[in-house]
């Protein structure tokens, strides 16, 4: 039932989204569904009925009148529908999917993606949504369609004996029976084999694509990686080989003994008795009826064998849909509204940042990453977050710009709480992250993260970014796409330039709070004091707070932070700080003494 | 590229396939004859031979045999159809795949690491890719579906021929169809082929939206604004294809619908009407069974011609991976390298990524127990001159030499098998940790080197804490148990990796990923322990490790511009000596005296 729910779910949502073409679709199922029986029952028992028993012609004429109408018309519905109508429907309900889904997911909390198993059953899933919900509509629809061709089939009974309309009603129902725990069988077969499935397509991706493929060449890693999947494979043989006797009894059984012994063949038995032996029907009704029959077990084994067999596959799919649907319908998204920062970007008191006794746990964790923290960044000031991998650092990052929500505490914006919506985020702060990401547009829009952009604005971030003194040349200017991927134009950057062009969105839109997370992690010593030197002069005077594990980045911050274990352990200036000779004067000695040392020293050390 | 015939193409593959699962392609094909067979065989036999026998007043028992007969024949039919499709197809279906990415595993694993990196290389290789994966099942439906239908036709053919063989006239309307039929599936293709560049563009959309690595600049910027309107464009492109193409495509649609089944319908109602009506030499049961067999077989007829305008359609993917499959696989590469490496060469090198030039006429080298840095900016080509010592990209200009002998000719496997490799995009796999470790099957022999390994990288004593061991599952994604990997661990891991394939040759990458300085000094410790007195080559844009090194190679923009000993390249006053004095300063300028006091008191407390 479970499932059926699902289906109906799917169905109404693609009803909401576009109900002409649902409607237009199920009338396109129909006719389809039901052309065999109009063809092969119908118009076949009327033709022979009249040619049999001698019926005037001009009966015939307008039997076949009414074949010529009903084919030119259907041909040109269905012609219409799948040439013109549904593809450009399809499209755009694929464009609404995308929309309803994607961006849910995209305002989803940060934290799904840190929590595997979520991630991995349902956001994965959603891959495809928009095929799937489709393939699940088309399903049902012929399902429906195929279920009136019976009935069709089934009206040319009517005329030869109730009895056996109710016989055949009877096993029927037996067989929908049957197929339900038939198709219930396979589900969980297959749903056991999910795993070794994804173990399979896990080994043959390391063998097939990039990321193995180094490994394959240093240590002949492929022979583990085949074994591997030559594992999956066996297990997947061996476990349908061992499972498959049960369904394939009850199939039998479905299959042959109801649908073909008992349907089909008993049907021409009971016809050929009515016939020879108590003469209730003619030859013609016997030939029409014995086509009928066939029509009907045909369409029994398509809807079984293909559409609801696959119906029940989708299952999984519109399982993860609705769960997903119902977890960002809960208030797991991302507020709608903003809760009072916004408006006013010019408000002079709105960039301070503060967090007040804050802890956050990761879901499914017992340790809190930070651990009742308090921290004041005043208005205009600069605060470095310093400390070791692991000490929580990033995880602040977040916590400032709104990404994750604590456990308690509050993270307070111009005195304000920071619960935000994206777009709100965007027009505040400047923000570089460490694994930062070039988009496949123009350069410009990756400077700006945004549709509408000013050119000038732009033109300058860019110039301050010092992107172009790395030797980059763009063939359309700022309109050039970063990469070659959708364009020849396109340009490909080093690693080098990609750092620079993404540093040149701090520059644009004249942000006055920053946020940045190890700025120059992977840049070579001329270019990160450059980086240095350009990020202190943007960050004049700017609400800013910079993660950094390279202390060069900031001890010249107006206040620096050491973190550790989720808590800040020590702060103060850098003079102050050494001073007093903790954790980081430590962690300073470390970083600059490497510079002090003589290398023939050092090479002497290593000898020994 | 090259292009096949459809027929060699499915051949091809139909060969391979039985060859992969014999029984499996049997069993399906002889299934789908069966199938088409008793099907046609009940509609025109039987119900012939029935109606003639009832009307020329035969009794039950004279319809009972042929009746019985094909139930009998079903029942045979159905069950080996339910035991093959519950008991054997997945896993006949698995083994199939199995063969044909076997064939691509064996192309992947010899071509060139370059075929990965480069996009123009890969675009062949992933239409092969797509065609294991998408293509070789309907192609292998398509030919037996099409060997049915074939059987099928002859049954009708003999019967239409013995019963009225006139009506093998509508095999005109056939042809018709067929032409039709293939206009229809050619443009059908066309617009596919146009519809092409904008699917890639949603796709691109949908995978940014999921992605982890996306997933924070998304709720922080307006960028999902931009994808948004990338992808409408997109979709307003398909629409505007679809458009394009929609009347045609649906006029043809519309006469292929008449032509075939409708049209072959009204002929054969209208000649019955006139034998039976005009010259009344018709009987009921040769009216009944022939338009039931005319029926048939055209709306068979009508299925096939979709089958084939698909099949054309397919063909293309099965060329790519026949380009593929039938590559030569590199010939020449075969001469054993000596037992140690002695030197290694570099000779006027150059190397590029499809345009871009990443190295520029390097040469250099090696002798056995020098401790070489290679230093530069990021993308300044270290990288891949490290890929180039190994043999995992090939130069094409130049050459590096080993032992005298052109990398390029030797035995590649061997050659590389002499490198120990800390590569900085190292991967850690979905695997036990015995197995990251030693990376391959542990035999008993080996458990001792992954025992020592772990204790060295300190994997242990993680492993220890969370209550696993070296057989424990890494990854979550097919085992609930698995463990998700923090970096730290997952660098230890490399470490531990390292240490089980140690060689004469080290080559150590940084790691790519931001590592506070204390732990990026503690790797290095350990990694120049691991390479202790064996010849290293060790890469960093961070000078801070050059005095660990004999001599340095300084890259800039491909090209080396310095190199030299620490002392050498200082008192030159170069390039490296402007980066060193740059990172460094960073922690002078201030003053020297207060950075004195600073640590002496720091080293005093701590």
């Amino acid at each position: 039932m479970k499932r059926e729910k699902g289906i109906l779910f799917t169905l109404r949502f693609i009803f909401s989204q576009s109900p002409c073409y649902v409607c237009m679709s199920l009338l396109y199922y129909i006719v389809t569904g039901t052309m065999p029986a109009v063809h092969n029952v119908l118009v076949y028992y009327l033709v022979i009925d009249i040619l049999a028993s001698g019926k005037p012609a001009a009966r015939l004429l307008a039997v076949v009148a009414f074949l010529i109408a009903y084919s030119a018309a259907t041909g040109a519905f269905c012609g219409w529908y799948e040439e013109i109508y549904s593809p450009s429907r399809e499209e755009r309900l694929a464009d609404n999917v995308k929309t309803l889904v994607l961006d849910r997911a995209v305002r989803m909390d940060l934290q799904v993606y840190d929590a595997p198993d979520f991630f991995n059953n349902i956001v994965l899933n959603l891959e495809g949504a928009h095929v799937k919900m489709l393939e699940v509509m088309k399903l049902s629809m012929m399902t429906v369609g195929s279920i009136l061709s019976i009935a069709m089939s089934l009206t040319v009974y009517i005329g030869i004996g109730m009895a056996y309309l109710g016989f055949m009603l009877v096993f029927g129902g037996i067989s929908v029976q049957l197929s339900r725990i038939i198709s219930a069988k396979q589900y969980a077969r297959k749903k056991r084999l999910v795993p070794w499935e994804r173990k399979r397509a896990y080994f043959s991706g390391l063998l097939l694509r990039r990321q193995g493929a180094q490994d394959v060449r240093l240590y002949e890693a492929d022979r583990i990686f085949k074994s591997r999947y030559d594992d999956a494979v066996d297990h997947i043989r061996e476990t349908v080989r061992k499972e498959g006797i049960g369904i394939a009894l009850l199939g039998f059984i479905q299959g042959f003994v109801i649908e073909q012994m008992i349907l089909h063949f008993g049907a021409m038995l009971y016809l050929a008795y009515e016939v020879i032996v108590t003469r209730t029907i003619g030859l013609a009704q016997f030939a029409s009826a014995f086509k009928g029959v066939s029509v009907i077990a045909d369409t029994l084994e398509l809807i079984f064998d293909r559409y609801l067999s696959r119906l029940y596959e989708c299952g999984l799919f519109v399982e993860s849909f609705r769960e997903f649907m119902e977890y960002a319908d809960n208030g797991n998204e991302e507020n709608g509204c903003s809760s009072g920062v916004g408006g006013d970007a010019n408000d002079p008191g709105g960039y301070s940042l503060q967090l007040e006794d804050v802890v956050f746990r990761y879901p499914g964790c017992e340790n809190d990453v930070i651990d009742h923290l308090s921290l004041s960044v005043p208005e205009g000031r600069r605060v470095a977050v310093v400390g070791f991998n692991g000490a929580g650092k990033s995880t602040l990052v977040k916590l400032l710009l709104g990404l994750y929500i604590p456990q308690s505490g509050s993270v307070l914006l111009g005195g304000m709480p920071a619960d935000m919506v994206r777009k709100e985020r965007a027009d505040r702060f400047g923000i570089l992250f460490q694994n930062y990401n070039l988009y496949a547009v123009s350069v410009a829009h990756n400077i700006a993260m945004d549709i509408t952009y000013n050119d000038e604005q732009v033109e300058r971030a860019v110039e301050a970014s010092g992107f172009y003194l790395s030797g980059a040349i763009l063939p359309d200017g700022l309109r050039t796409e970063v990469t070659k991927e959708f364009s020849r134009q396109g340009v490909q950057l080093s690693g080098g330039q990609q750092q620079l062009l993404v540093s040149g969105r701090l520059y644009y839109g004249g942000r006055k709070l920053f946020v940045l997370d190890e700025p120059s992690a992977s840049l070579d010593p001329r270019m990160e004091l450059e980086m240095n030197r350009r990020v202190w002069e943007l960050t004049e005077g700017a609400t800013t707070v910079i993660i950094s594990h390279r202390l060069s980045m900031t001890r010249n911050a107006d206040l620096i932070c050491y973190m550790e274990n989720g808590k800040i352990v020590e702060k103060g200036t850098h003079d102050e700080l050494l001073a007093a000779g903790g954790c980081y004067a430590k962690l300073w000695k470390t970083q600059a003494e490497k510079y002090q040392i003589r290398p023939s020293l050092a090479k002497s050390e290593k000898v020994c | 590229m090259e292009t096949r015939p459809v027929y060699s193409n499915y051949w091809y593959i139909l060969k391979h396939a039985f060859r992969f699962s014999g029984i499996g392609v049997a069993a399906s094909m002889i299934l789908r004859i069966a199938e088409f067979f008793l099907e046609s065989f009940s509609a025109l036999w039987v119900l012939y031979r029935v109606i003639e026998i009832m009307e020329n007043g035969g009794g039950f028992a004279d319809i009972l045999p042929w009746i019985l007969g094909t139930m009998t024949g079903y029942m045979v039919y159905y069950a080996i159809l339910k035991t093959y499709d519950s008991c054997m197809k997945t896993g006949c279906d698995a083994q199939i795949r199995r063969g044909f990415d076997s064939m691509l595993f064996d192309k992947s694993s010899h071509m060139d690491l370059i075929g990965f990196d480069d996009p123009s290389y890969y675009a062949g290789y992933s239409r092969a890719l797509y065609c294991v994966e998408n293509v070789i099942g309907p192609v292998l439906a398509a030919v037996f579906n099409m060997a049915a239908f074939v059987v099928m036709l002859v049954n009708t053919v003999v019967f239409l021929c013995t019963v009225e063989a006139w009506m093998l006239v509508t095999g005109l309307f056939a042809i018709g169809t067929y032409r039709l039929g293939n206009q229809y599936g050619k443009l059908r293709a066309d617009r596919q082929k146009e519809k092409l560049e904008y699917e890639r563009r949603q796709d691109y959309v949908r995978q940014v939206s999921l992605d982890r690595n996306y997933a924070q600049e998304l709720r922080t910027s307006r960028i999902m604004d931009v994808m948004d309107q990338m992808h409408r464009e997109a979709a307003e492109g398909k629409q505007r294809v679809n458009r394009e193409y929609g009347r045609r495509l649906a006029a043809l649609s519309f006469w292929n619908t008449i032509c075939s089944v409708d049209g072959v319908e009204i002929f054969c109602y209208g000649y019955a009407a006139l034998r039976i009506l005009v010259f009344h030499n018709m009987d009921v049961a040769e009216m009944a069974v022939l338009f039931a067999a005319v029926i048939q077989y055209s709306s068979r007829l009508r299925r096939m011609m979709t089958l084939l305008a698909d099949m054309r359609e397919k063909s293309g993917y099965v060329d790519a991976f026949r380009n593929m499959a039938e590559m030569k696989s590199e010939s020449g590469k075969t001469q054993p390298c000596g037992a140690e490496l002695e030197k290694l060469e570099f000779r006027n090198v150059s190397f590029r990524y499809g345009d871009s030039v990443v190295l520029h006429d390097v040469s250099f080298q090696i002798g056995r127990g020098e401790t070489v840095m290679i230093a530069g900016a990021n993308g300044a080509g270290k990288s891949t001159l490290a890929k180039l010592m190994m043999g995992l990209y090939h130069p094409y200009q130049g050459e590096v030499i080993c032992n005298g002998k052109d990398v390029s000719r030797l035995e590649q496997q061997e050659y590389r098998s002499r490198f120990s490799y800390m590569p900085q995009d190292f991967q850690v796999y979905d695997m036990s940790v015995g197995e990251n470790i030693l990376m391959r099957e542990p035999a008993k022999q080996d458990l001792q080197t992954v025992y020592e390994a772990a204790a060295f990288a300190g994997v242990d004593r993680w492993l220890g804490k969370q209550g696993k061991d070296l057989d424990s599952q890494v990854g979550r994604a097919f085992d609930a148990e698995g463990m998700e990997l923090s970096g730290g661990q997952k660098q230890s891991l490399a470490l531990a990796r390292l240490y089980a394939h140690r060689s004469d040759f080290y080559i150590l990458d940084e790691p790519s990923s931001a590592m506070d300085p204390i732990a990026e000094a503690e790797l290095f410790r350990r990694l120049l322990e691991v390479s202790g007195g064996k010849t290293t080559v060790f890469i960093s844009h961070r000078l801070i490790s050059a005095q660990y090194a004999d001599r340095i190679l300084l890259l800039d923009h491909g090209r080396i511009v310095e190199t030299g000993s620490h002392e050498e390249l200082m008192q030159k006053g170069g390039l490296y000596a402007e980066m060193y004095t740059a990172q460094a300063s960073c922690y002078q300028d201030h003053s020297a005296d207060r950075m004195t006091t600073g640590t002496a008191e720091g080293g005093a407390v701590g």
